[in-house]
Formats: C-alpha cells, sequence, structure tokens
C-alpha cells in the first residue's frame, strides 16, 4: 500500500515511517500542508496519515479537501491537539480514525491494518 | 545686549542639557532592555506552547481585523488567519464600508449567508450593514461583519462588541502572523501573578522583500529598497533596544496598532478605542493603563520581544510621510487627552516616567531638533560658528548614532538573528551611516509637518495604497 | 560671542571621543561577524547530530523486543565507537534533547525502548548532574528530562522544590511530580505558599491522565487560602466529576475570588444535583453580571423548574438587554409553552423585538 504522511516533526516522521514500512508500505512524506495536498492529488495514496498543526494548511483542512474530491481514501489525522471538539470536528469532516499524541506505533500499524483490510 | 546674550545661553544651554539628557536616557533604555530580552529567551525556551494550543481549557480569543479596500489580498488574509495553531477562537472580519469588491470576494470564497445576530453594544459604533457566516463547516470559525465606514477605531469598536471571548486580538488584516504568534501572545495572561495583564503586545517585523507564500514567510530577506531597509533598522532599536526596557518598568505606552492582544472587560469599561484620534492604539493602551491606575488595581501590559507579525513598510517618501505625519499627530492627541497624568505621583510610572518621556523625548524632540537646525542656520548666517567645533560635535553625534545602531544590530544577530548573511549586516550597518543624512532630517520634517497639520486640524488617515507582498517562488 | 559649550568640552576631546566610537563600530561589526560564523558552524554540527541520531532513535523506537534493541544500538555504533561518539558534552546534549522530544510523543512499548536506550546509554548521569548544579536553567532542564524519561528515583529531590522561590524551578518541579506519579503528585498543593499561575495549572491538567482521583485531597485543596490552589482544585472538580464535593462548590459561590466563584459555577455545570438550580438562585444576587450571566446560561442543564422559570421571566422583564436576551433563550430551551407566554406578553415592547426576531430565526 502507498500511505502518504504529513508530519512537519523530523524524527516523527522517520518513526512513523519506518514503521510503516516495516509492515511492507511504501510511504511518502511531507511536512507541510500545501505539499501533502499537491501529493495527494498526484500519487493518489491508497491511505492518508496526517498531523493537524502543520506549515501552510492545517491538517483538518487536508481531510476537508480530500473527502470533498476523494471520498475513498481513508485519511487518519494523527494529533497532539485530542481535545474534544478537534476530535468532533475531524470526525464531522470525514475523517475515518483519530489518534492522539502520545501514541503507540504499534497501535497505528493496527489502525492502518484495520483501514485497510476494509 | 545682555538680553541677548541672556536668551543665546538659554537657548543653547537648553538645547545641550535636553541633547545629553537624550543620550544618556537611549543608553539607560538600551542596556535596561538588552538584559530583559535575554532573560526572556532563555526563560521561553521552557514554555511549551504546544500545551496552550492542546489544552481544553486554553481561553477562547477573537481575533478582530479591520479591511478597507484590500481585495487584492483579503481572501489570502482570511485563510491565514483561519490556519492559525490555536483551539478556540473566532476570526472577526470588520469591512469598514470598502469601495471595492472585498466583501464580494470574501462571500464567494468562503461561502457567506448573512445571519442575524443580536448582541449587545456596549460601545456605540456606526450602524451594521450585516452579519455574515459561512454555510462551509471548515470555516465556522469566520464572521464577516460589513458596516459603514467609520474608521478602523470603529471597526474595531463593533468587532469588540460583536466578540464573545476574554481576550481579543486586534491585527491588521494584511499582518502575516507567525503560526505560534496567538499562543506567544495569550500566554502572558495567564501567568497572572497579583497584577491582571489587560494588554499584551508583540513586535512587527518588515516583510518587504520577504518571500510568502500561502501567507506564510517562507524566507527571510533584508528589504532590498532603502526605505524599508531604513525602517528595519529603526524597527530593531525600538524594538529590541526600547519597548522591552519599558515593559519590565511597566511603563509601556505603546502597543503595535498592527498585533496586540486586550482583556476584552477592560477594553469595554473604558470605551473602546476612541475615533477622534488618529493615533488611537497608543490611546487606547494609555486609557487603560490610567483606569487601572485610577482603580489602584494592579496590573500589566506585557510585551513579547519575539517577532510574531510581519507587515509592508512604505517604500516611498510620500507613504512614509503621511506615516509619520499620522503617528506624530496620533502622538500629540493621546498626550492631550490625558495631560491630567504629567508628572503626577497618582499615576506612579505611568504619569512620572512613560508621560514625560514621551512628551519631552518624542513629541519635543523633532521640534527642538528643528529649532536647533533654524538656529544653527542662523548663527552660521551671522557668521558666528565656530566651525571647528561644530564639525567636532557634528562627528561626535554622528559616531554616536553609529554606535547605537551598530549596537542594535549586534543584539538582533545575538537574540532573534532574522538577518543572518554577512552582506546583509554590512548592508544595514551602512545603511545606518546614511540614516543621519538621507532619512532622519526627513522624519525630523515628518514630524513638524505633523505638528502644523494638527494645528490645522486635518483629521484623516490619508489613503494608504497597498502594494501587496511579492509572491516569489521559493528557491528550490 | 560666548561660544557656550567649548568651554565645557574642548574641540580636541570630542574628536577623540569620535575616534572611540569609530573603533567601537569596528569592534563591533567584527564582533558580529565572529559571532555569525559561529552560529553557522554550531547549527551545521547540531544538525549533523541531529540526523544522526534521529535514525536510531526512530529505530530504537519501533524495535520489538530486547534482542532487537540490543542488535539495533549495536548496528548504530560498537561500544568503543559509542564512547568516542558520546564523549562529547555537546553530542550528549543534542541527543537527550532529541530522545525527550520523541518521548513525549510516543506512548506505550516503543516509549519503554526510549527509556532503555536514555538508561543504556549513561545519559541519566547528565541529568543528575545537571539537577546539582547552581544554575537555575540547567536545573529546569534537568528536572524536564528525568520527568519525561521516568526516571523516579530523582523523585523525592524533585519534590522537594516544588515550594521554591525561583518560580521556573518551582513550576518545572511541580510539573515533573506530576508527570512521573500522576495525581499523588499534585500533593504539593497542600503546602504550596506561591500562586499557581493559569499557565501552569493548564500545564499540570494536561499531565494528569483520566481516572485517577481523590476526591478528599480535592476537599482538603478548597478549603486552602492560596486561592490559586482553590480554583484549581475547582478544575478537577470540574474534569473528575466529583459528585461527592457538592456543597463544598456550592460554598464556593461565597468566595471574595470573581474568579473562583466563576470556576465553581463551571464545576456546578458537571456536578449539578436537584439542588443546584435552587443554590444557583439563593447566590444570584450577590454575583456580579458575568457570574449572573454564567448562571442564567446553565439553568436549563441543571434545572428548570417552575421557580427558575418565574425567575427568568423577571430577567425578561427587566431592563438589561443582555440578561434579557439569555433569560429569553434558556426559558425558550427549558420550556417551548412558557416561553410562547412570555413572548405573547411582551411582543409590542419594541426594545423586545430584535431579541425575538433573532430568537425565532435562530430556532428555524
Amino acid at each position: 500500500m502507498k500511505i502518504l504522511v504529513a508530519e512537519d516533526e523530523p524524527i516523527m516522521q522517520k518513526t512513523i515511517a519506518l514503521r510503516l514500512k516495516k509492515d511492507g508500505h511504501e510511504v511518502i512524506t511531507t511536512d507541510n500542508g500545501r505539499e501533502a495536498l499537491t501529493l495527494i492529488f498526484e500519487q493518489s495514496p491508497d491511505l492518508i496519515i496526517t498531523d493537524i498543526m502543520m506549515p501552510y494548511a492545517s491538517g483538518l483542512e487536508i481531510v476537508g479537501t480530500v473527502k470533498q474530491y476523494e471520498k475513498k481514501i481513508p485519511v487518519i489525522v494523527l494529533s497532539a491537539m485530542g481535545q474534544e471538539n478537534v476530535v468532533l470536528e475531524a470526525f464531522n469532516l470525514g475523517a475515518d480514525d483519530f489518534i492522539s499524541k502520545p501514541f503507540s506505533p504499534n497501535e497505528l500499524s493496527m489502525r492502518v491494518k484495520r483501514l485497510t483490510a476494509r | 545686549m545682555s538680553f541677548w546674550t541672556l536668551l543665546y545661553d538659554l537657548f543653547t544651554y537648553g538645547i545641550l542639557a535636553f541633547s545629553v539628557a537624550i543620550l544618556c536616557f537611549y543608553i539607560f533604555i538600551a542596556i535596561y532592555s538588552i538584559g530583559e530580552t535575554r532573560n526572556y529567551i532563555r526563560k521561553s525556551t521552557f514554555a511549551d506552547y504546544r500545551i496552550l494550543a492542546a489544552s481544553e481549557h486554553a481561553p477562547s480569543l477573537s481575533i478582530l481585523a479591520p479591511a478597507y479596500n484590500e481585495a487584492a489580498t483579503i481572501v489570502e488574509n482570511v485563510r491565514s488567519l483561519l490556519n492559525i495553531y490555536y483551539n478556540n477562537f473566532e476570526v472577526i472580519i470588520i469591512n469598514d464600508g470598502s469601495k471595492d469588491d472585498s466583501l464580494q470576494k470574501l462571500i464567494d470564497v468562503y461561502d457567506l449567508e448573512k445571519v442575524l445576530y443580536f448582541t449587545e453594544q456596549p460601545i456605540a459604533t456606526k450602524p451594521i450593514r450585516g452579519i455574515y457566516k459561512s454555510r462551509n463547516p471548515v470555516y465556522k470559525k469566520l464572521l464577516v461583519v460589513d458596516k459603514v465606514n467609520g474608521g478602523k477605531a470603529d471597526a474595531l469598536n463593533v468587532g469588540i462588541n460583536m466578540a464573545k471571548n476574554k481576550y481579543v486580538v486586534c491585527i491588521d488584516v494584511d499582518c502575516i502572523l507567525e503560526q505560534d504568534a496567538m499562543l506567544k501572545l495569550t500566554k502572558p495572561f495567564l501567568e497572572n501573578g497579583e497584577a491582571r495583564v489587560i494588554a499584551t503586545g508583540g513586535v512587527v517585523r518588515i516583510a518587504n522583500s520577504c518571500e510568502v507564500e500561502d501567507g506564510k514567510i517562507v524566507k527571510v530577506n533584508l528589504p532590498k529598497q532603502f526605505l524599508p531597509r531604513m525602517q528595519t533598522l529603526e524597527y530593531i532599536r525600538a524594538f529590541l533596544l526600547g519597548r522591552m526596557a519599558w515593559s519590565r518598568m511597566n511603563g509601556l505606552l505603546l502597543i503595535s496598532g498592527a498585533f496586540g492582544a486586550f482583556d476584552r472587560e477592560i477594553v469595554i469599561k473604558v470605551g473602546g478605542y476612541d475615533h477622534s484620534t488618529v493615533g488611537e492604539d497608543m490611546e487606547l493602551v494609555v486609557r487603560m493603563r490610567r483606569y487601572m491606575e485610577e482603580q489602584k488595581l494592579p496590573y500589566q501590559v506585557a510585551y513579547i520581544p519575539d517577532p510574531l507579525c510581519w507587515t509592508e513598510a512604505p517604500a516611498s517618501f510620500k507613504i512614509l510621510g503621511r506615516q509619520r505625519n499620522r503617528w506624530t499627530r496620533g502622538t500629540i492627541e493621546t498626550l492631550r487627552m490625558h495631560r491630567k497624568m504629567f508628572f503626577n505621583p497618582t499615576y506612579g510610572v505611568l504619569g512620572l516616567v512613560s508621560y514625560p518621556y514621551w512628551f519631552f523625548f518624542e513629541f519635543m524632540a523633532p521640534l527642538i531638533e528643528f529649532i536647533g537646525f533654524l538656529g544653527f542656520c542662523v548663527l552660521a548666517c551671522l557668521g558666528l560658528m565656530d566651525w571647528n567645533f561644530f564639525f567636532a560635535l557634528l562627528l561626535f553625534i554622528y559616531t554616536f548614532a553609529a554606535v547605537f545602531s551598530a549596537f542594535a544590530i549586534l543584539m538582533e544577530v545575538m537574540t532573534y538573528n532574522q538577518y543572518k548573511k554577512k552582506r546583509e549586516i554590512v548592508s544595514l550597518m551602512l545603511t545606518a551611516l546614511i540614516e543621519p543624512v538621507l532619512f532622519h532630517p526627513f522624519v525630523v520634517w515628518a514630524a513638524v509637518k505633523g505638528n502644523i497639520d494638527l494645528l490645522r486640524k486635518k483629521k484623516s488617515w490619508g489613503e494608504m495604497s497597498r502594494q501587496g507582498f511579492a509572491a516569489k517562488k521559493a528557491a528550490a | 560671542m560666548n561660544l557656550f559649550v567649548n568651554s565645557i568640552v574642548p574641540t580636541a576631546w570630542l574628536l577623540l571621543a569620535a575616534r572611540v566610537l569609530t573603533l567601537a563600530v569596528a569592534a563591533i561589526l567584527l564582533f558580529v561577524f565572529l559571532f555569525l560564523l559561529q552560529n553557522k558552524r554550531k547549527k551545521k554540527r547540531k544538525a549533523q547530530l541531529r540526523v544522526l541520531f534521529s535514525d536510531l532513535i526512530a529505530e530504537i523506537t519501533i524495535a520489538e523486543n530486547r534482542p532487537e534493541l540490543q542488535e539495533t544500538l549495536q548496528a548504530f555504533a560498537s561500544p568503543k565507537g559509542r564512547k568516542q561518539l558520546l564523549a562529547n558534552g555537546y553530542a550528549r546534549k543534542i541527543l537527550i534533547n532529541e530522545l525527550v522530544k520523541t518521548k513525549e510523543n510516543i506512548s506505550g512499548q516503543s516509549a519503554g525502548n526510549l527509556c532503555w536506550l536514555y538508561e543504556e546509554l549513561g545519559l541519566r548521569q547528565d541529568c543528575f548532574r545537571a539537577f546539582r548544579t547552581g544554575k537555575w536553567y540547567r536545573k529546569v532542564r534537568a528536572m524536564q528530562q528525568l520527568a519525561a524519561m521516568q526516571q523516579n528515583d530523582y523523585l523525592v529531590k524533585i519534590y522537594r522544590e516544588t515550594n521554591n522561590k525561583n518560580s521556573f524551578i518551582r513550576t518545572a518541579a511541580q510539573l515533573a511530580v506530576v508527570k512521573l506519579t500522576g495525581f499523588k503528585g499534585l500533593r504539593f498543593l497542600s503546602i504550596v505558599s506561591h500562586p499557581v499561575s493559569q499557565w501552569q495549572q493548564l500545564s499540570l491538567l494536561s499531565h494528569l491522565q483520566e481516572g485517577e482521583v481523590e476526591a478528599g485531597m480535592i476537599r482538603l485543596w478548597l478549603s486552602k487560602k492560596n486561592e490559586s490552589v482553590v480554583e484549581f482544585a475547582l478544575r478537577l472538580v470540574e474534569i473528575y466529576k466529583c459528585h461527592d464535593l457538592h456543597n463544598e462548590v456550592v460554598n464556593s459561590l461565597r468566595h471574595d475570588s470573581a474568579a473562583i466563584r466563576l470556576q465553581a459555577l463551571q464545576a456546578l455545570r458537571e456536578i449539578y444535583t436537584d439542588n443546584t438550580a435552587e443554590a444557583l438562585l439563593q447566590a444570584y444576587p450577590l454575583l456580579n453580571r458575568p457570574e449572573q450571566l454564567a448562571i442564567v446560561a446553565m439553568l436549563p442543564e441543571v434545572g428548570g423548574s417552575e421557580n427558575a422559570l418565574r425567575f427568568l421571566t423577571t430577567l425578561v422583564q427587566g431592563e438589561d438587554e443582555g440578561l434579557c436576551f439569555h433569560a429569553m433563550h434558556a426559558i425558550q430551551q427549558i420550556s417551548p409553552a412558557w416561553s410562547s407566554q412570555v413572548i405573547h406578553q411582551l411582543k409590542t415592547n419594541p426594545s423586545f423585538i430584535p431579541i425575538l426576531t433573532h430568537l425565532q430565526k435562530e430556532a428555524v
């Protein structure tokens, strides 16, 4: 599976990418929201994992935009902003899952498996 | 004969005393400011702003941005406001009766519809023509208010009335904010001890020649044009070597109109912005401080030295002149409205230090300098100049100014270091050397003209034309 | 003619001063260039180290068992290689920073891996040393790092600093103990004599986990003289929904501090009982406007009895437009029938019409 990871903290980006690669996925990474949107439309990933607080475009804007045009791509939001209203907003916009930081990479791996199995 | 000697002595010794005082004050403020800035930077490395961004209990903010004829850039500006790193906030754009299609652009892009709102009107304003919200849930934080033209102060008052949160942030709609600007601006309100923080302000940086993409500064460059570059130096001196010191003394009189946060309750208690002055940003802070002093309530006006906001500086003498003219009139009007505080111990630091400083060294300084210059001309014409002495004195003042600017550049490099290239430092220093010749006289003249215009009762902002930020592709 | 200043300051002095100042400008500029150069070098080194360490940390994070951890570390560098690399204090500092930064974002077994690496590479010693130093900023950083990497051995020493007069040491210590021991760490609230700022309260809350709470401790803190402690305790009541403390919270409505009264109202929103509405109505006349508005907004949730409806109706008929609006809103939520009655009575009142129009449009 081709997975896009949008995360602006370099070490987290590396960790998530490594974990997914270990599971056998192909991983594309980016550290800003605008590039993420470009990559989504250019490369059509099978799954998107995005942080919320990123330069240029927030993760929520990515969720909203993706779900408007490409409803089939599952989106997992992975963010430190785990307040109830943020989580609800993410789901309202169409996110398929929300993981709060601090998170477990093993758990992320499981959730990715579950979503891609569908 | 002796009368003239007396007058002459008074004149010359007076100017001397004034000059010595101003030099000493500059030195004192500079040293005081540095210590405080270094201290602040050290402390802020320990602050985890993520906590504030991620906390459910963080205070909600109302961001107010008045807009007048900003059609060229308003859509992008609003977009970058909506993408701020913060959890709970609303963005209120107040369209101050724009003559262009600013409002229509917003309605089209953000899918706005007119809604009905009842709000209390604690501050009297010009009538509101319509209130708009977006049908699209992605933009639910946005509120657009269309009103009859009434000026920036009036527009902000409308925003304050409509704001439903405890803290209001007043910004210029074309200001580019750093993404964590709101977090840093809000923190002082939460670090309350005994003293209630009533307002906080940040540093405004100059965005000319910077690369801007999607409402964010991608690369910081020193302005290529002379005037903006000159103003950069000016701002570095004022912010790094000035404001921090005032803040430490709790004597800060001015929060930049481009970006500041206020405690809404106090703003309403003092009646909001005053639209009878062109210096409404300074006047509000002074009035809020005065209110707290009169109520004998412990309070603080906080200042954050981090660069939080980027704005376009005037690039032509004409527009710069208008700006400085307006600043002068605003200063005088504010000083006049609050003259009760002059050397009045009831008002503490405000009355005994801040107000007199502004009166003598901000208001009177250009006038005294101008009079001094006239005096010089007279003496020169009368053949009474000791030219050797004069040039020595001139050289001394010139080199003193150069050292001061060099010191400001040093401080910039040792604190926030926005300009890292050697060539930029050299450019700044050269600018500092040209300043006394090309820039300073112009500024003094603009201030003098401001005084004259005020006496002739000119009350307007003048039209500030916008160049828009040059969108450059970031270097690959 | 009298050449004034010449009599005070000779020309020669001015020229000398000008020369000195010119040299000063040159010296400052030289210093600036050197500083920039040094900065550039430092940044480059830092970037190199970060890339190097991030690879190691990422691999360690996703390792699944102890042997894999050992293998990863061995693959990164031999013990000799590690010793060489980490002989440099700056390198160790960067590594600790990166570890802590990652640990803050990671939970579960992976978090344990990071703590293992921290201990295996002997980085604890750096933090212990820094903690014992005199400089406040080193101590603060050490406490943050020790707490992040779950080093419980230093808990007692850190706890001693929770009432330190230096606010940075104090707040860092408070956060560290809560991070290490959860709710139990809040014991310092019983003894702290300095105010706990809003910022600090938010920070503490962000480190508290769900579920663990001792109502008895909160009851104690609600009676403290330190107002910020009371305020924080009320926040805890709100978050952890401590119904047992209902009466104490109602009592707080009579506190001198407006901030505490407002916080008490927020807490009551979460722990209300059948008696809450009555208590609110009784307290109402003694409170100031923001608190009164809060009560009006709360009434639909906490208990819309007929008493409450009558009370709200008096507000609607009152002079205060804002209260009138919110009261009408509340009545609408509690009882549409009652609301229709009120509207019928007041619809001829011109000042009521804008409110009515708004509420009707909102209901659509």
